[in-house]
């Protein structure tokens, strides 16, 4: 040590340009028809969703697993600097805080807009269950949106000390809140398709992957939208983190997928999952999350992987494959029989239900997706979230 | 198990000591704080000849004792007088100054019309309620008498306020430019409560008779029914628990300026540095002036002197008024 830390000047984007104003248009259109599909939902009710008795969980749950892993991961992505002393990434570390407050927050209008009247999330606290996993994830997840902003607000001041112990305390919190979120569907012991001990660490590594896929293209894109000089070494660093994580998960899903394969309670009806066409979930776990993560796997490892174009194309892909990779979590374990009383004979007929997700759906997570996007570029604009340059700085060279 | 929502009661009770303790904390500081140096800003005609006029408005403008400089701190305080004096100034509109008066009128309008809210809020927390207070809600409503229940001209009024103060900030470029991020949390914070607030008076209309109770239940210090808890509207909640954390977030934020404004030293001293020696606390030795034990020093040299006179500042700086003088005294810009 003893090298003085070069500082860093972050600045507020001038965002006066009809390109600004065009991308928050497009941003703000996406949001407002997913205000609309919401708004219709709510008039006539989740019948204009493709949810059904057996099947209660669908894209919006989907939605939530992903919007609070992306959450995570940018956390994570934010917290390089302050936890491993990666002092590189220190430029991201606002911007990437900031993400994960807005990815919070749209995991949980995700929630809100699945449960039908928002107003009963409060019955959480009228109905306390200290033994309930979504009790517990309630003040997980208001907790940690409080950290993500205390945390932001301390990177904002400048504070050193502080902004590092929380960055170790946010990951930690960011790790166990996602860990609960796994654990509220792999602790589901009565469905062979959910009980699994290996969900919660399955989902901190597509969490990374995850934010990491977001991060890069908008870092890649806003950098060059705003002529801010950056270094394309430190976003392909940051893909080949996301690289190991894809490698990580493409091993864990074949562990999961023999295990689900072997288990007598599950063999029958996984094998129906990845073989026959009777509902989507076999194209989406097999082009969507197979398929999708060996595309991003070949580009990473391709003669162009260093390109602007192949770390956009990486990002944005592994983006949409760990989404089929929330829903093919999600879905199939409603919709293929399971054993709700194991050894005992279930009276109510259970059969395959296949689930296809109405537009309403696909719009309020679009639109929750793009109010995440209007967020940023308005946040750009109004704090000092980006620096004025992301490029590597020596050790001991001094920027004036 | 609604034992988690009696978190809703200890709330307030936390907020208020955070709020307390903060407060004592900034005032003790600030008033512990040196003043070394005589720095009121004036806007107007000092006490001079006899025969040069000076109006009251130049006694506030430039009090002279400590009578006028409490004046002025009156009308700092009550009217934002130095805000009512703000200008802009616009390179591209040849250097002159723009009116910017809109600012004065929008932070008074909303600087009172919440005064009057938090007046108006005492009916919760008083049992029967005082007869001023229903008054001022009455007339607060006499506009918007049309609808039930009456529009209440000040909440409207302060999210208009409230709109234009944060919509400056983001609008503006300059001031988009010197806002920090603290600027834009406690807007944030105000415009949660002031919405929900609305929301809860004009749309979603909560059972107002439990928020009496747990009003009345946190002043007298008597925990709330589990009844009147579970009865507690989740907006109300919303609104209170904004309202408790923006209270204990006061002490370390800009709003201090509260207290602030009573303690900065260009607004609560007189004008009189021509007439009072005023003494640097952090000078030793007071009773000679530094100038004559320390002296000032220039290339070198140390001169000293009991008051600064013509012959030893001509000594100090005798090449560069040569030059000058042999210049007949014409002054160039340096050229850069």
């Amino acid at each position: 040590m003893g090298v003085e830390v070069p500082k860093i000047d972050f600045k507020k984007i001038d965002g006066s340009s009809p390109g600004y104003y065009a991308i928050c248009a497009i941003w703000l259109i996406i949001c407002l028809i997913g205000v609309y599909a919401y708004y219709l939902q709510w008039i006539h009710g989740e019948q204009l969703t493709g949810l059904n008795n057996q099947v209660p969980w669908g894209f919006g749950i989907a939605a939530v697993c992903y919007f609070i892993g992306a959450s995570a991961g940018s956390l994570i992505v934010s917290a390089l600097s302050g936890v491993f002393e990666k002092e590189e990434f220190k430029i991201f570390s606002r911007s990437a805080a900031f993400f994960a407050a807005a990815m919070i927050v749209a995991a949980m209008g995700a929630i809100f807009t699945d449960i039908g009247n928002p107003a009963n999330s409060i019955n959480f606290l009228i109905h306390f269950n200290p033994t309930s996993i979504f009790s517990w994830n309630a003040f997980l997840y208001s907790s940690y949106f409080a950290v993500c902003f205390v945390y932001l607000l301390a990177q904002f001041e400048e504070k050193k000390f502080l902004v590092r112990c929380i960055a170790v305390f946010a990951v930690g919190w960011a790790v166990l809140v996602h860990s609960g979120t796994g654990g509220i569907i792999g602790f589901v012991y009565s469905n062979d398709f959910y009980h699994s001990s290996l969900t919660p660490p399955l989902f901190i590594i597509s969490a990374i992957a995850s934010g990491l896929g977001l991060l890069i293209p908008t870092y890649i894109l806003t950098f060059k939208w705003t002529k801010r000089e950056y270094d394309l070494d430190l976003l392909w660093t940051l893909t080949k983190i996301m690289g190991a994580m894809v490698i990580l998960l493409i091993y864990c899903f074949a562990v999961e997928g023999f295990e689900k394969g072997y288990m007598p309670a599950s063999h029958e009806a996984f094998l129906r999952m990845i073989t026959s066409p009777e509902t989507p979930v076999v194209y989406v776990y097999w082009i969507g999350q197979i398929g999708l993560m060996l595309l991003a796997l070949a580009i990473m490892l391709s003669p162009f992987r260093k390109r602007e174009w192949a770390m956009i194309a990486a990002g944005l892909i592994v983006a949409v494959a760990v989404f089929c990779e929330r829903y093919t979590l999600v879905v199939p374990g409603l919709s293929y029989p399971y054993e709700v009383f194991a050894g005992y004979e279930v009276v109510k007929p259970f059969h395959i239900v296949p689930y296809y997700p109405s537009w309403t759906e696909w719009a309020i997570v679009f639109g929750l997706l793009a109010g995440v996007y209007l967020a940023y570029c308005i946040g750009i604009k109004i704090f000092a979230l980006l620096p004025e340059k992301a490029v590597k700085i020596e050790k001991g060279e001094v920027k004036k | 198990m609604s034992g988690v929502l009696y978190i809703f009661y200890v709330l307030p009770y936390i907020a208020i000591a955070i709020f307390i303790a903060g407060v004592i904390y900034r005032i003790v500081n600030w008033a512990n704080s040196a003043v070394p140096l005589k720095i009121p800003t004036t806007a107007g005609q000092q006490p001079c000849f006899r025969f040069i006029r000076r109006t009251w408005i130049d006694k506030i403008d430039s009090p002279s004792n400590k009578f006028w400089a409490f004046v002025r701190m009156i009308f700092e305080v009550f009217l934002f007088r130095s805000l009512f004096r703000n200008t802009k100034y616009y390179v591209e509109k040849a250097g002159k100054n723009a009116d910017t008066r809109w600012l004065w009128v929008f932070a008074i309008l909303f600087h009172y019309s919440l005064l009057v809210i938090v007046i108006r809020h005492l009916r919760f927390f008083t049992n029967p309620t005082p007869k001023f207070v229903s008054l001022i809600e009455y007339l607060d409503g006499l506009v918007g008498v049309a609808i039930v229940p009456p529009l209440l001209m000040t909440g409207v009024l302060a999210l208009v306020g409230l709109a234009f103060l944060w919509g400056r900030r983001i609008f503006l470029a300059k001031e988009r430019c010197i806002s920090l991020p603290s600027d834009h949390l406690i807007l944030f914070f105000m415009a949660v409560i002031l919405v929900s607030g609305l929301l809860l008076r004009y749309v979603v209309k909560a059972d107002l008779s439990y928020v009496k109770m747990f009003a009345l239940s946190i002043i007298t210090f008597h925990p709330p029914s589990p009844e009147v808890l579970a009865n507690l509207h989740w907006l109300f909640l919303i609104h209170f628990t904004f309202v408790c954390i923006t209270i204990a977030y006061l002490p370390f934020s800009k709003v201090m300026h509260f207290a602030g404004v009573w303690f900065s030293p260009t607004r609560n001293m007189p004008n009189d540095n021509r007439m009072r020696r005023h003494v640097n606390p952090w000078d030793p030795n007071p009773e000679v002036p530094i100038l004559a034990r320390v002296g000032i020093t220039v290339d070198g040299h140390v001169f000293k002197c009991k008051k600064l006179d013509w012959d030893t500042y001509y000594e100090m700086y005798k090449d560069q008024l040569d030059e000058i003088a042999e210049n007949n005294y014409v002054l160039k810009p340096e050229e850069l």
